[in-house]
């Protein structure tokens, strides 16, 4: 055996022992009753989990609603046991569970869950449908009354939280975080710490983890070194890892790095009405010249997947099962900018209509540049239409100015994101010409009266594979017509380290702090 | 001196009214409908139009803006000033118990400023164009040039992620001070140490200080008795204001190490259009701003009895 060999050898046989080395810590690990592992958790967020309404329900579960939305978005009972409609779909009777206490010892039950739904409905009108009264029928049944039927009745549920009415003062503030769920708040420092303790008298049975200290670490960077660092054991929440510090946790083997499909998608929105995206030939031109899977490639690293109809997968059963979108072709898109009479008369590359040039802006919420790449996603949309000889500017203003410049009538393209509570409201509230109830996200861009009526139908129609139909109808129009371009949805990315169990990844980022268990001390 | 503070506190008084008009009317200059925005802040994106007008009754910005001003002035001067609409706590609350960790850092950063500061920059300034003076002079460029979120995360990837001493971020133990003092000190440091620099060459010129030698006083005794003292008056104002500045937040240093300060409250506050805490936080900052240059003034009575004297 030459020298060499001999070095190879030992160092083989060094390796392999330090491996089985390894293998026997990790297995010695694994093998500690996770009894005597102290089950307490440090999570980092990027926001603060505690806003003007109490702690945040779906990142603390200190309070919990009457329906939850799982994982496929489909509702399931919370505290709520079960529920039947009315033949009109106007009045709903809900069974609460019993023997359900709030932290503070006040009983859950049809009078607390009727003031926490009288509350939800004053401080945001409009949630949950028109409500016309709500009925005491035993201690543990309540009637919801509507005015006129509203089918999202039951989702948007999972929006109103049960809260204590001893954790609410005269003008309908939060006072105390006082709700019914598995943990309670121990310590809250602004902008800093919320430190949960399990509640040991949680109805659900009693959690594992002890304590929860959710940290506020603004910085996307400093998250992703104090996880490294094991300061921090998790990072939850949309938006808690961005897409190019993703790779960085993945080459790391103490950190898992886990993605879903979000509730929160993307399209490019137009002025429908003026010129010159009033001529549909223009929108599809439009759509032809871009290619969403590079946007998901180059802009998102990946973290992202392509949509073909205006309603997100998430909703499966809501979704036109035909691609009803086409993009990529460049071809097309010139030609049908030539149909529609633009066409480039003095050879500089811009076409030109009436010896106007294709000039368009692009007009970005700075709020939204923050947390989305959007601004990376504008410039490939750009070179995308310079190729169809269209100039196209980006301008990115404030938020508020934004909304302004919307209502106004002042942005003829954007990008916009949709976050679709249900699948009925999704649709009514970007498609409806009055904007139905998100003011927020819904510019006054388009206004077609079928497809007005057709959501309005869809509102009240409590008969879901109608309803489906109904959006069937209205996302053949909104593709037929170009009335938007559905870009991608996004992937939430989230964190977590090796030793701790049980954490699953939810669209709405509900997190699942009952099932979440320690394993070994880092 | 009595009558000079006195007098310098009643200006303070139409400082602080002129600082609370500008704000107020910037903050109804600048597009977009507050309403709206705290709407959407109080009660997420799904709000209607019905939401937006019970909330601009309720916070009373249906009145003319004259009416809102007033209004807020006389509540600021009982002490109140108003709640954050994005915590729906008061505004008071809110700074208050941010104020110890600003302070906290901003005396540790001075600290570590100082503790670079003083003696590189005597070095440099007694052994002019040395290859220490040389060296100190190009670390302090490097110093100014470096920029702060940068030096931050190097430090932290360093000392926390590589080597696991110090805390990656937030606030609680004296280890977890360490890395954020460093940062901020370091880029003060710079700036301080060739003031310091020039400052010394400047008394080292004076007729006084070839007196002193001439008389065959020690060096060390000319440098620290003679130089240093008359040296530091340029610095203390400098310096002074560094801190007083410092005591507006260090914002990017507060958002990089997750420190609970002021900096970050207004500039989250800012992004949120928290216009209450916005106007308090500015109020507050200006407030600082003046008394901290009050302290400064008179301080240099105590380091050159010649302003003593014309104070009087």
């Amino acid at each position: 055996m030459s020298i060499n060999k001999k070095i190879i050898s030992l160092v083989v046989g060094i390796l392999f022992l330090s491996s089985l080395l390894a293998g026997c810590v990790e297995q010695q690990a694994d093998e500690q009753p996770a009894a005597q592992v102290p089950q307490e958790v440090v999570a980092g967020l990027g926001r603060d989990p505690v806003g003007a309404r109490g702690a945040h329900p779906y990142l603390t579960r200190v309070f919990e609603q009457l329906v939850i939305l799982d994982a496929e978005m489909k509702p399931r009972p919370g505290l709520a046991t079960s529920w039947e409609v009315s033949e009109d779909g106007r009045t709903w009777t809900i069974h609460l569970r019993e023997g359900v206490k709030f932290h503070d010892g006040t009983p859950f039950n049809a009078e607390t869950a009727k003031f926490s739904l009288e509350w939800a409905t004053r401080v945001r009108p409009g949630l949950l449908g028109s409500i016309d009264r709500i009925e005491i029928v035993d201690d543990y049944t309540i009637k919801v009354i509507h005015s006129e039927p509203h089918a999202p009745f039951l989702r948007s549920l999972f929006f109103a939280v049960m809260i204590s009415p001893n954790a609410i003062d005269e003008d309908d503030r939060v006072i105390e975080s006082i709700g019914t769920g598995p943990f309670k708040v121990e310590d809250y420092q602004p902008e800093d710490k919320l430190v949960l303790v399990r509640n040991e008298a949680y109805w659900g049975g009693l959690p594992k983890l002890e304590r929860i200290t959710l940290r506020y670490i603004p910085e996307a960077t400093t998250r992703i070194m104090a996880l490294e660092a094991g300061e921090i054991d998790m990072i939850i929440d949309t938006g808690g890892i961005l897409p190019e510090h993703a790779p960085v946790l993945k080459a790391n083997p103490e950190i898992e790095v886990m993605t879903i499909h979000g509730v929160v998608h993307h399209h490019i929105g137009f002025d429908t009405t003026t010129p010159p995206f009033d001529d549909v030939r223009t929108r599809k031109a439009i759509s032809y010249a871009i290619d969403p899977e590079s946007l998901v490639r180059y802009a998102l690293e990946g973290y992202g997947k392509v949509m073909n109809t205006p309603v997100p997968p998430l909703y499966k059963d809501w979704m036109h099962p035909d691609l009803l979108f086409e993009f990529s072709d460049k071809d097309k898109a010139r030609k049908l900018l030539q149909e529609a009479g633009w066409a480039d008369m003095d050879g500089d590359g811009i076409v030109e209509k009436d010896g106007e040039e294709f000039k368009v802006t692009m007009h970005l919420a700075g709020g939204w540049v923050g947390r989305w790449p959007y601004k990376t996603i504008a410039e490939i949309i750009q070179s995308d239409l310079r190729e169809i000889g269209i100039a196209m500017d980006i301008d990115v203003v404030d938020t508020g100015l934004y909304r302004e410049m919307m209502e106004r009538g002042d942005v003829k393209m954007t990008l916009i994101p949709i976050a679709g509570v249900s699948p009925r409201s999704a649709v009514k509230d970007t498609f409806h010409s009055e904007g139905g109830m998100t003011v927020a996200i819904n510019p006054p861009f388009f206004s077609n009266p079928r497809v007005d009526e057709l959501t309005e139908a869809a509102m009240k129609e409590t008969d879901d594979s109608r309803a489906q139909r109904l959006l069937f109808e209205v996302q053949e129009i909104v593709a037929a017509e170009v009335l938007m371009i559905p870009l991608f949805e996004e992937l939430m990315i989230n964190a977590v380290r090796d030793n701790i169990r049980g954490y699953e990844m939810h669209p709405w980022f509900v997190v699942n702090w009952e099932d979440i268990h320690v394993v070994s001390e880092k | 001196m009595l009558t000079y503070v006195l007098r310098r506190l009643g200006l303070m008084v139409f400082i602080m009214l002129g600082v609370s008009v500008i704000t107020f009317s910037m903050m109804h200059l600048v597009p977009g409908d507050p309403a709206e925005v705290i709407a959407m802040e109080r009660y997420g994106e799904e709000i209607t139009a019905e939401t937006i007008e019970h909330v601009r009754r309720e916070l009373g910005l249906d009145q003319p803006i004259y009416v809102q001003y007033s209004r807020w002035l006389s509540n600021v001067l009982h002490g109140d000033l108003g709640y954050s609409h994005r915590t729906d706590r008061p505004v008071l609350d809110e700074i208050l118990t941010r104020l110890p960790a600003t302070i906290q850092l901003a005396l540790a950063g001075m600290l570590v400023s100082l503790i670079i500061a003083i003696p590189v920059g005597t070095i440099s300034a007694t052994r002019q164009y040395s290859a220490a003076d040389n060296i100190s002079m190009f670390g302090a460029l490097l110093g100014v040039s470096m920029p702060n979120f940068w030096l931050g995360l190097l430090l932290i990837m360093f000392f926390s992620v590589h080597l696991g001493w110090l805390p990656v971020f937030g606030r609680g133990s004296i280890e977890h001070l360490i890395l954020p003092a460093v940062t901020l000190g370091t880029g003060m440091a710079a700036i301080t140490t060739r003031l310091i620099r020039s400052s010394i060459l400047e008394v080292l010129g004076q007729d006084y200080i070839r007196t002193a030698r001439a008389k065959g006083l020690k060096e060390k005794v000319v440098i620290y008795k003679h130089t240093l003292k008359n040296a530091m008056i340029p610095v203390v104002t400098i310096v002074g204001l560094q801190f007083a500045s410092l005591l507006e937040g260090a914002v990017i240093v507060e958002v990089i190490f997750a420190w609970p300060g002021i900096g970050r409250l207004l500039v989250d506050s800012i992004f949120a259009r928290d216009f209450m805490l916005i106007q308090g936080c500015i109020l507050f900052i200006a407030a600082m701003f003046v008394l901290v240059n009050l302290l400064v003034d008179i301080s240099y009575a105590y380091l050159d009895p010649k302003i003593r004297y014309e104070v009087k």
